[in-house]
């Protein structure tokens, strides 16, 4: 019984882990800090050994603590930049800005439509030149 | 072990972790009732976990 107990326990946390390391993952956060619920487990294990009714609240120490962390930090995910706008107007998603002009620049795909604007624009100034 | 000492830590952690509770399902833009799930004797802590894990967050730039 003693066994099957711990066993669902064991159970319980892996859920647990599980179920922090989406939330930090959605916050932005490093979601391995969701392994830091095994302490929770260093903690019973050690309240056992001396027979402490710290067991009683060892798997709540540890998660009252990351909760609270949690509800005061940053959350990455959801910072702004002032720089971008539109789609990329969040930090961890927006795009590497470059002063460097797009001609210069070989990595750089300049967008279909402009390139249909700039050929545009040297035909007429050709025609111009031509009279 | 007595069931009431699990039932009576279990509501003490729901009364200390109640308000960042609040403060997360805000920050995140979840109703209220998901953090109060968490007085739920034995069973709410984890509840409230699986609540916020495997919900949308209206207020995530991207509704993750």
């Amino acid at each position: 019984m003693p066994l099957m107990h711990g066993l669902l326990n064991l159970i319980m946390l892996a859920v647990t882990i599980w179920c922090y390391w989406r939330i930090l993952n959605k916050a932005g956060i490093s979601p391995w800090w969701a392994y830091a619920l095994l302490i929770s487990l260093a903690i019973a294990y050690l309240g056992s050994i001396y027979q402490s009714p710290i067991v009683l609240i060892a798997p709540y120490i540890v998660p009252a603590i990351m909760i609270w962390v949690f509800a005061y930090i940053r959350w990455p995910s959801f910072e702004m930049t002032s720089e971008a706008e539109g789609e990329n107007r969040y930090k961890r998603f927006a795009q590497p800005s470059s002063d460097v002009a797009p001609g210069v620049d070989p990595h750089r795909t300049v967008n279909p439509k402009f390139r249909d604007r700039v050929a545009e624009v040297e035909e007429r100034r050709r025609e111009r030149e031509e009279q | 072990m007595n069931p009431l000492f699990i039932i009576i830590a279990s509501l003490m952690f729901a009364v200390v972790v109640f308000y960042p509770l609040t403060r997360i399902c805000a920050r995140a833009g979840l109703p209220l009732w998901s953090a109060l799930v968490v007085f739920v004797p034995i069973i709410g802590p984890p509840i409230t976990a699986y609540l916020l894990a495997l919900s949308r967050w209206p207020k995530h730039p991207f509704g993750r």
